[in-house]
């Protein structure tokens, strides 16, 4: 299966303390950049009285938007407000001083004098005709449908019937790094260090937002402590926040945010609000399904349009729906900011999906898996938009994940070890996702490999390595196509003075495209080298073989030559040993004019997944443990197991935060719970037994067949935990997170339903966990 | 701003500087908390006395029927001492549920008492027994009952110029059983939704005496006296328990109304729905426990 395992190539550096974060580098003269933010949700910035911070020792300037050389304007998130502020945390001023601590009472000292404004917390009040536009003439962001069949008839044709609501919540990135940026005034214009998954993107964006060329600002990523989604338009911001104080002042400036300041400033995951009907035949297909999704995106545009354009794709889920609409509006309201997080739209529908499936082959009488592949996509089934699948993984991935747990999981006996107090169930849930960037964008990458005339190697890419082993994935390939060992391979950090773009280390995106244009560059060394190869051996071009650091005749394997020879060779005659390889993806099609994607296809490959999860609710407390995920990826071709099971171990650790007990308190805008003592992420005591299972089906485009993984590994465990908990209890909760309240106040629901008796029940009594009833139907838990 | 940063090496020296620098300074100890209100700019002061490497205040040891902590005592240090485990194991079960493994390193008892925060697990346990703090000051001491010692949310009756040396925990009748169970929202690094200590003697299966201690409903951990009364001299069972459950429910509505205390919030009444439920069940599993 797949190839060799080898070791990331980030991790020795990062675990000896070796790997130089931003806030790790030095500079002579050094400024330091704090924010005034808004404390109102909504408001009108009337005046700002900067005296007494300007007079306060060791300020060396206080900057407003007045400053910046181009008014911010439209619904992009400003780096600093002009007139108007439209979330708790929108920037109004930013302070630059000599030492972080002046910086900081500087900025409480600016005065800013506010009218309040009212403000919309809430996605449908914000389409009410009464409610004021928070940008331009409308508060909707995106709106994407899909209207396929008859819906209405086909409803009428149906045995049964389900209308459900589903909610999901906001939730942080949690990366360790915090947003950082350094600017460094330099001849010609800027340096910026800044970590970010999108260094091209940031460099052009900082350069616009300047007033400077592209080619005046030089991007250099330092080590990058974490993404998930994060550092795209906070870094955009931030760069350009002190890349400002560095122009004006012509001074080198930082700016760090604190825990606090990051969650409060920066971007979440979108919130969603899900009505789903679906009509069914009593022998389990699905007839139609209306979907209406209303999603928050904050109180500015950011990546709504994609958020919401991958949901209306994803929203019926890896099923066959012939009569199907589907309705999504991304909507301003004055929270913070919605935008990438791992998943991007995926992890909400999924959650609606799921459950509805799952709750379905309840109501019927039907295995959770039988329904699944009733109605999943098949080898050239229509997908919601009309486009013809391929290279479906998912029955493979169903066929892996019930293969482990009826033969060798003891998931049953885990099953059967009811504690005093508590239940245990298992639920499952499967998925497709769209690969890459999608709907139309452009989704472009390069790479340069330089083969130095030692014969070793050095790589240059866009790509930004946080932490997912993208780097070791370049290597990967170029290794196997040159068929050499990866230890020869250098990854350079990212600099935009050399390195191409790579496009933004987003949507699962590296493997398959800076992995193809590494495979490009390296079939191009390849060809250099044959040619050599071919005159030196006079043996024809077809039959030579690159292993094992060789290139040799397959018919007679001792006529060859080792690779450095042939390198050497290339640089004798006068030539080089480079190889550039851009990949553009196959193209794919949206419908930006009326928004109807009924007849789109509008991504060029899809991944697929299916998990399970067994879980153990305290019948008290309310309380859930995860005691084992399993979670089946299809990941086309393993480039590197070892790394795609530590991204799926990753992604349901990421996973369990987000069904249990991740959650922003948000009220009217204000975020009560501002760092990690009451955000709770998951620990190492709640992230259990985790068993990733490798499934590999081609896929079209990737390099060697290989698809991106980094966030389908996140996006079912919700779901199938939700699954599991309904399985426990016999109550379905349809909200996230399943906190203590729900969960308990679920128990509380199902003793009326099906009697389970709570806690102080001893062993004896415990009725036996495979037969829950719902909805006063016994039936059989198929595990 | 922080202008200077203290280190007594005496009792009485900590004492003189906090009683020199009167409210501008703060004593530190573990400086978990402290550290945080810093950071959080809810203090503010000029002076900060360390009295973390202050001698003679980390003693664990029996005295007759009491059994002395120091205040310096790290929560790690309470979890390891054999001596807490064998004569309060309740004690030992709380320390292991308090925060992280840092917090649980650097974090002191007396720091625990002083931030007298209506979840700590510490003064959860140390609530269901009779216990004394002792405050020293260049005066001299002070001994005062925990009960008066703390005084409301995050408030004790300590002066600025005193410090919490020690605490002095009367030991139950030898076999009484005992244990601590939080619910919490993740399995580490988690503060309390609700906690209990629940204390019981029992002989020839009677219960000579109960003890019940609930934490993070109230302004501080509270005894639930009516529970306890229904409990004594009764056979334990089930309907007992749950009896007592409801009594406990019953008290705790009462004290949060006489002390002002909003129930509606959603985790209030969470709380509150699975009260009875919560405190039957740790009945019961002191209950099963072996004496
Ligand atoms: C618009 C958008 C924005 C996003 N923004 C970010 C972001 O900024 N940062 C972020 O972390 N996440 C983001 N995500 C999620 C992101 O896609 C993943 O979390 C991942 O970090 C991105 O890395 P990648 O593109 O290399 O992922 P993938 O190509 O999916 O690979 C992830 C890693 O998994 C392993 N892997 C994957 N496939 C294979 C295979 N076939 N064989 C062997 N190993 C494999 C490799 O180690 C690889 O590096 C975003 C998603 C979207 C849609
Ligand atoms: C990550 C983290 C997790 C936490 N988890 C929990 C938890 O699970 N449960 C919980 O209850 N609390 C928790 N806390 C809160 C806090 O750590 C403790 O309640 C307690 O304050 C720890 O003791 P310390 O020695 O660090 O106190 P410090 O921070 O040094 O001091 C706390 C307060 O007590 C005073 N003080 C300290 N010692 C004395 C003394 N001997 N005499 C007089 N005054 C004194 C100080 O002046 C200060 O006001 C947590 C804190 C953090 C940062």
């Amino acid at each position: 299966m797949g190839l060799k395992s080898c070791v990331r190539d980030d991790v020795l550096a990062k675990v000896r303390g070796q790997a130089g974060y931003a806030d790790d580098l030095h500079f002579e003269d050094l400024l330091h950049m704090k924010m005034v933010r808004s404390p109102h949700a909504h408001a009108r910035v009337i005046d700002i009285d900067d005296s007494q911070a300007r007079a306060l020792p060791g300020v060396i300037g206080v900057y407003t938007a007045r400053d910046l050389p181009i008014k911010p304007s439209g619904p992009d998130r400003p780096v600093l407000a002009w007139d108007t502020v439209r979330y708790i945390g929108d920037g109004v001023a930013l302070v630059a001083a000599e030492t972080e601590l002046v910086a900081e009472e500087a900025a409480r000292l600016v005065k800013v004098k506010y009218q309040v404004l009212q403000g919309i917390f809430d996605p449908e009040v914000s389409l009410h005709e009464e409610a004021k536009p928070i940008h331009g003439e409308s508060n909707v962001v995106s709106h994407w449908r899909i209207d396929r069949g008859d819906v209405d008839k086909a409803f009428v044709l149906s045995d049964v019937i389900l209308d459900r609501e589903y909610s999901t919540h906001a939730v942080y990135h949690g990366h360790m790094e915090t947003e950082v940026a350094v600017a460094q005034p330099t001849a010609t214009g800027l340096t910026i260090f800044c970590p970010s998954k999108m260094p091209t993107i940031v460099r052009n964006a900082v350069a616009f937002i300047l007033g400077l060329k592209q080619n005046q600002v030089r991007m250099i990523q330092p080590v990058i402590g974490g993404s998930f989604g994060a550092k795209g338009p906070d870094a955009i911001i931030l760069a350009a926040r002190v890349g400002l104080v560095a122009l004006l002042t012509g001074r080198a400036c930082k700016g760090i945010y604190s825990r606090q300041e990051s969650i409060i400033e920066g971007t979440k995951r979108h919130p969603f609000r899900m009505k789903y009907k679906v009509g069914a035949t009593r022998d389990g297909r699905i007839n139609a399904m209306d979907i209406c999704i209303l999603a928050d995106a904050g109180a500015y545009r950011n990546e709504t349009p994609r958020v919401t354009a991958r949901a209306v794709v994803e929203a019926a889920g890896p099923y066959v729906v012939p009569n199907l609409k589907v309705d999504v509006k991304g909507v301003y309201t004055n929270q913070v900011n919605s935008d990438a997080v791992r998943g991007f739209g995926s992890p909400q529908v999924d959650f609606a999906s799921e459950l509805l499936i799952s709750e379905l082959a309840e109501v019927l009488g039907i295995d959770s898996f039988k329904i699944r592949r009733i109605n999943g996509f098949k080898e050239g089934s229509l997908s919601a938009t009309g486009q013809k699948m391929t290279a479906v993984g998912l029955d493979d991935c169903l066929d892996a994940l019930e293969k482990y747990l009826d033969n060798n999981s003891g998931i049953k006996e885990m099953m059967n070890e009811n504690q005093i107090g508590k239940r245990r169930g298992i639920g499952i849930a499967c998925m497709f996702r769209g690969e890459s960037k999608g709907a139309a964008a452009v989704d472009t990458a390069g790479v340069n490999i330089q083969v130095q005339p030692d014969a070793s190697i050095v790589v240059y890419s866009g790509l930004a390595e946080v932490g997912q082993g993208g780097y070791t994935i370049l290597k990967c390939v170029i290794a196997k196509v040159l068929g050499i060992g990866e230890e020869r391979i250098v990854v350079s950090p990212y600099d935009s003075c050399y390195c191409p773009d790579g496009g933004p280390t987003v949507a699962s995106r590296g493997t398959v495209t800076s992995g193809n244009a590494a495979r490009l560059a390296a079939e191009a060394i390849r060809e250099k080298l044959s040619k050599v190869a071919v005159a030196k051996l006079s043996v024809p071009l077809e039959s030579l073989v690159f292993k094992e650091g060789r290139i040799f005749d397959r018919g007679n394997p001792t006529l060859g030559l080792s690779f450095e020879n042939a390198v050497h060779a290339v640089y004798e005659a006068g030539d080089h040993a480079y190889g550039y390889g851009w990949w553009s993806a196959p193209e794919t099609t949206w419908n930006y004019e009326t928004g109807d994607v009924s007849e789109c296809a509008p991504y060029f490959s899809y991944v697929y997944g299916a998990n399970a999860a067994a879980v153990e609710v305290d019948l008290v407390s309310g309380k859930v443990d995860v005691l084992k995920i399993v979670a089946a990826h299809d990941v086309g071709f393993a480039l590197n197991p070892a790394e795609v099971k530590n991204q799926i171990m990753g992604g349901v650790g990421m996973g369990i935060g987000y069904a249990l007990t991740e959650d922003l308190d948000i009220e009217e805008g204000r975020i009560r719970n501002d760092n990690y003592d009451c955000y709770l992420l998951p620990t190492s005591l709640d992230i259990q037994e985790v068993v990733p299972l490798i499934v590999e089906r081609a896929g079209p485009e990737g390099p060697l067949g290989a698809k991106g993984l980094g966030e389908p590994a996140t996006c079912i465990v919700a779901p199938a935990i939700l699954n599991a908990i309904a399985n426990a209890i016999g109550c379905r909760l349809y909200d996230l997170p399943a906190n203590l309240e729900r969960v308990r106040s679920g128990i509380e629901a199902a003793k009326e339903l099906s009697q389970i008796d709570l806690s102080l029940n001893r062993r004896e009594d415990c009725p036996d966990i495979s037969k829950v009833s719902i909805e006063g139907n016994e039936r059989e838990v198929r595990i | 701003m922080i202008r200077s940063f203290l280190r007594p090496v005496t009792i009485y020296d900590a004492c003189q500087q906090m009683r020199d620098h009167g409210e501008n300074a703060v004593l530190v100890a573990g400086a978990t908390h402290v550290v945080n209100e810093l950071h959080r700019g809810l203090i503010n002061p000029s002076v900060l006395v360390d009295i973390y490497r202050l001698n003679g205040l980390d003693v664990i040891c029996m005295e007759g029927e009491e059994l002395m902590l120091g205040s310096l005592v790290t929560i790690s240090e309470l979890i390891a001492s054999s001596v807490v485990r064998q004569f309060v194991p309740a004690l030992c079960q709380a320390a292991q549920s308090v925060g992280g493994k840092q917090r649980r390193n650097r974090g002191t008892l007396g720091g625990s008492i002083v931030h007298a925060d209506p979840g700590d697990e510490i003064l959860s346990v140390l609530s269901a027994f009779d216990c004394c703090v002792v405050l020293k000051d260049i005066e001299g001491e002070r001994v005062l009952d925990l009960r008066e010692f703390i005084s409301g949310i995050r408030q004790t009756t300590i002066r600025n110029d005193e410090i919490l040396t020690e605490v002095r925990i009367r030991l139950p009748e030898r076999g009484s059983r005992m244990s601590f169970r939080k619910v919490s929202r993740r399995n580490a690094s988690s503060s309390s939704v609700m906690n209990l200590t629940c204390l019981l003697l029992l002989k020839d299966n009677r219960i000579v005496c109960a003890r019940l201690a609930l934490g993070s409903v109230l302004t501080k951990a509270h005894r639930m006296s009516d529970a306890e009364v229904l409990l004594a001299q009764k056979k334990p069972s089930r309907t007992l328990f749950e009896k007592a459950g409801s009594l406990v429910l019953n008290q705790a509505l009462q004290e949060a109304e006489s002390e002002g205390l909003g129930i509606v919030d959603s985790v209030g009444s969470y709380k509150f729905s699975l009260m009875p439920h919560f405190v039957a069940q740790v009945l019961t599993e002191t209950w099963e426990r072996k004496e």
